[in-house]
């Protein structure tokens, strides 16, 4: 998993960077977010659209998918509880539609439960973070998951 | 015997007198005859003694007569009567030999058959109530030895009458008669005595609770006392216990964390507070400042996410939880299932044991195959237990449609059974704190519900104490020495040793003991250990007892031996057979074990030897022999096959002290006492 090769993803992800900046903005990842708390919502946002990616914010977990099939972005940022649709829903949704199988899922929740974690990598997230979580971390696995999508 | 003589006799005396006054009144007539008439005294005399003979010849003979027909047949209905009056005597009276007493014979014939019948009906009744007792009483010692909770039942000065399998589980080994002191601490207990007893003068029934540590300290118990009334008398208490340990602990371990939780998120958050109030109102300041308090700011979120992850991780780590777990076998899910649901399924690896609350697992699974089968395109259900390091993992495979996360969460919502009130699949998950989910894969699609694994459950033992109540135990109190023999608590023992010589350095190498309380021997409650002697047994011991050297290798020493033995005899009265014998080995260890063995003492030699004095073999197998009690060969010479046997001759002995009039224990202790003198003095 990411922890293993934590070293090298640093590397191919200062590379990638370095790729990004100089292919502008033409290559802009995009990234969905689905997150129904407004606040880390805000804060997401702004460092997402920071790291220099196009990042575009769902509320509910209802139009979720609908969102993900219009935008076909490279990256979810998922949260578990939502209204509607919960986010293993969605994962498992997006996991069965063979033309998103290139999507990269990255799942986060507020219950902290190693079965949370285990249930969310099952239903085919890429990754999975509890919160609270340092915000540097979420970027970094957001740019060792986007690294790994454009190896593929 | 007296009777018998007294009829016959007197029938023979009044035919006797017959003859005699007879012989007197031909004397007379004659004699009359020839006073008036004269003529030759010769033909007087003749004639006379004619008469005589001939009356008493008939008088003889019909004296015969009746005794043959007439006394004996009274006097053989007369003992038949009374046999059958003693005894049940199934044969019919014989009418043959009472053919010359009229009604007598027939009449005694009736009485027979009416006693008969009597009797019959009576049997019938006496074995009918027997018979309910037996029902009643395997019902409720099956219910007691199998109920979950300990259940102890003491005498008003809490001596043990009656315990379960569960009571003994969480108070070790207990023993009828023994005091509960042995196994609790008392005061939280008399305490709820006074409560209750003052609940009972305002007239309130209810039991009382207490809280109370075992006598080790180890775990805590919940326990309920209340009394046992028999009109204004207290016979005693019953007491439920159930292990209390876990809850608390939980409990404990849950404030703890709530405890440290509260705290550890209050500095930091009060911390930020600051800073953040710094950082708005402050908007002068410099960059280098600013970098401090973000710094700080940092530094303390750091700590907050630090101390909510270990939160979390302490959470899991209290393994006991409010739902009700048990061992559970994956088989005895998968069989109940299978009756539960119409779709037919396969079943494999239920050998596998799970840690659950069984039935919950069982209407979940339920739920999800009820729920599978409501699309007719999902084939060839297969359950399935899978064991996943610590855990065993319930799957449910299938073909065809796969599931999704909505509609599981739509089975789970739902109520989960009506026993279960408003409880949901999802509270059982939460409750069992683990997850399901559906994923695909080349098989075609699964379900999996992840579980703890548990160990093979031990299996009930199945040596349950075959005495394990008695509600007539004697009370106590007074001198022992007055207490009556039938009445004492007995440990009868016996020990093997290394040689027969306890003062030249012998050492004891098996100790045995059975337990007599109240005339009963309880063959549940025996003592019985090798002891490591610390050093070799000599060849010629072991061919005596079989005892080796291999042994006793990992046999405690005489010390703990020692320990546990002085626990057993607690308030008893010692019983051996040469007891003086087996005594010198404890007494000379006395200092070591750190106990001293001062019970009262009785040795069954000594005994037979005062009841017995005419007799000079008072082996145990003579003494076996006289009782009839049979000691299986192999078991003869082994510590607790000897002790077993001591134990039945003693019992039996007790009977014929009572007979020669050594009813207390100072009696029997004085016999004994009397035959040491005398044998010293024969220098025995």
């Amino acid at each position: 998993m990411a922890a293993g090769d934590a070293g090298g993803s640093d590397l191919r992800c200062c590379l990638h960077r370095l790729s990004r900046r100089e292919a502008g903005p033409m290559e802009e990842k995009k990234i969905l977010l689905v997150e129904d708390e407004d606040n880390i919502a805000l804060a997401l946002e702004h460092l997402i659209a920071r790291q220099g990616y196009a990042l575009r914010r769902i509320a509910d977990g209802t139009r979720a998918m609908e969102a993900i099939v219009e935008d076909h972005p490279d990256l979810v940022v998922l949260d578990v509880m939502l209204p509607g649709s919960s986010g293993y829903e969605i994962c498992q949704s997006i996991r069965r539609d063979a033309t998103l199988s290139d999507i990269k899922v990255l799942m986060m929740t507020a219950r902290g439960g190693e079965v949370e974690r285990r249930k969310g990598m099952a239903l085919g997230a890429d990754d999975f973070m509890t919160k609270p979580f340092a915000t540097s971390d979420l970027t970094d696995r957001i740019n060792d998951l986007l690294a790994e999508a454009s190896d593929a | 015997m007296r009777e018998r003589f007294g009829l016959r006799l007197r029938f023979a005396l009044f035919f006797a007198a017959l003859a005699i006054g007879g012989v007197v009144i031909i004397a007379g007539g004659l004699w009359l005859g020839h006073s008036r008439n004269g003529g030759p005294v010769d033909g007087y005399i003749l004639g006379g003694l004619a008469a005589a003979f001939g009356l008493m010849g008939l008088a003889a003979w019909i004296g015969y007569l009746f005794d043959e027909n007439v006394a004996r047949p009274i006097l053989g209905l007369a003992s038949d009567l009374n046999t059958r009056a003693r005894a049940d005597v199934g044969a019919e009276i014989d009418e043959e030999q009472a053919r010359y007493l009229g009604a007598l014979a027939p009449a005694a014939r009736a009485i027979h058959s009416a006693l008969s019948e009597a009797r019959e009906a009576q049997e019938r009744a006496v074995a009918r109530e027997t018979d309910r007792l037996a029902r009643e009483k395997a019902l409720f010692e099956a219910l007691l030895r199998d109920l979950a909770e300990g259940v102890v039942v003491v005498t008003p000065d809490s001596r043990l009458m009656l315990f379960n399998r569960a009571a003994e589980n969480l108070l070790g080994d207990l023993g009828l008669d023994r005091p509960l002191r042995a196994y609790l601490r008392l005061d939280p207990l008399q305490h709820a005595i006074e409560r209750l007893d003052k609940g009972l003068a305002r007239g309130h029934t209810e039991a009382e609770s207490f809280l109370v540590p075992t006598i080790d300290g180890e775990r805590f118990l919940l326990g309920r006392v209340s009394p046992v009334l028999s009109g204004e008398d207290r016979l005693g208490h019953v007491l439920i216990f159930h292990d209390a340990t876990e809850d608390l602990q939980a409990h404990a371990e849950r404030d703890h964390l709530f405890n440290t939780l509260m705290e550890e998120v209050r500095r930091p958050a009060a911390a930020i507070g600051a800073v953040l109030d710094v950082l708005q109102f402050d908007a002068e300041i410099p960059a280098k400042t600013r970098a401090t308090f973000d710094a700080a700011m940092n530094e303390e979120l750091g700590r907050l996410f630090n101390c909510l992850r270990q939160m979390d991780e302490r959470h899991g780590q209290i393994t006991t939880r409010h739902w009700p777990m048990s061992k559970v076998a994956a088989d005895d899910i998968f069989e109940g299932l299978k009756a539960r649901v119409d779709t037919s399924l396969d079943a494999e690896g239920g050998t596998h044991f799970l840690r659950c609350d069984g039935f919950a697992i069982m209407e979940v699974t339920a739920r999800v195959v009820q729920g599978l089968s409501q699309d007719a395109m999902r084939k060839d259900i297969v359950l399935r237990a899978e064991r996943h390091g610590g855990e065993v993992w319930l799957t449910l495979q299938w073909q065809g449609t796969e599931v999704r996360e909505s509609d599981l969460d739509t089975w789970l919502k739902q109520p989960l059974s009506e026993s279960y009130g408003a409880y949901s699949g999802r509270d059982v998950l939460e409750g069992h704190r683990t997850e399901i989910w559906s994923e695909t894969g080349g098989y075609g699609h699964r379900i999996v519900l992840p579980l703890e694994a548990s160990g093979v459950p031990a299996l009930a033992s199945g040596d349950v104490r075959p005495e394990f109540y008695d509600f007539n135990l004697p009370t106590t109190g007074g001198e022992m020495a007055e207490r009556r023999l039938s009445e004492l608590s007995f440990v009868v023992f016996d020990t093997e040793t290394t040689g027969l010589a306890p003062s030249g350095g012998d050492k004891i190498v098996q100790i045995a003991g059975i337990r007599i309380v109240n005339g009963r021997i309880l063959r549940g409650e025996v003592f019985d250990t090798l002891v490591n002697p610390g050093c070799t047994i000599p060849a010629a011991s072991t061919k005596v007892h079989g005892i080796s050297d291999d042994m006793v290798i990992s046999a405690p020493d005489i010390v703990n031996a020692g320990k546990s033995f002085h626990k057993y005899c607690d308030g008893g009265v010692l019983v051996a057979h040469n007891a003086p014998f087996d005594m010198a080995f404890l007494k000379r260890d006395e200092a070591m074990i750190g106990h001293s063995f001062d019970h009262p003492v009785l040795c069954t030699v000594l005994l037979s030897a005062a009841l017995y004095e005419h007799t000079g073999e008072h082996t145990l197998d003579a003494l076996a022999e006289r009782f009839g009690v049979t000691i299986p060969p192999e078991l003869r010479h082994t510590a607790l096959g000897d002790a077993m046997a001591t134990a039945e001759v003693f019992l039996q002995m007790i009977g014929v002290m009572e007979a020669a009039g050594i009813h207390t224990l100072g009696d029997a202790i004085s016999a004994g006492q009397r035959m040491t003198k005398i044998r010293k003095a024969q220098d025995y």
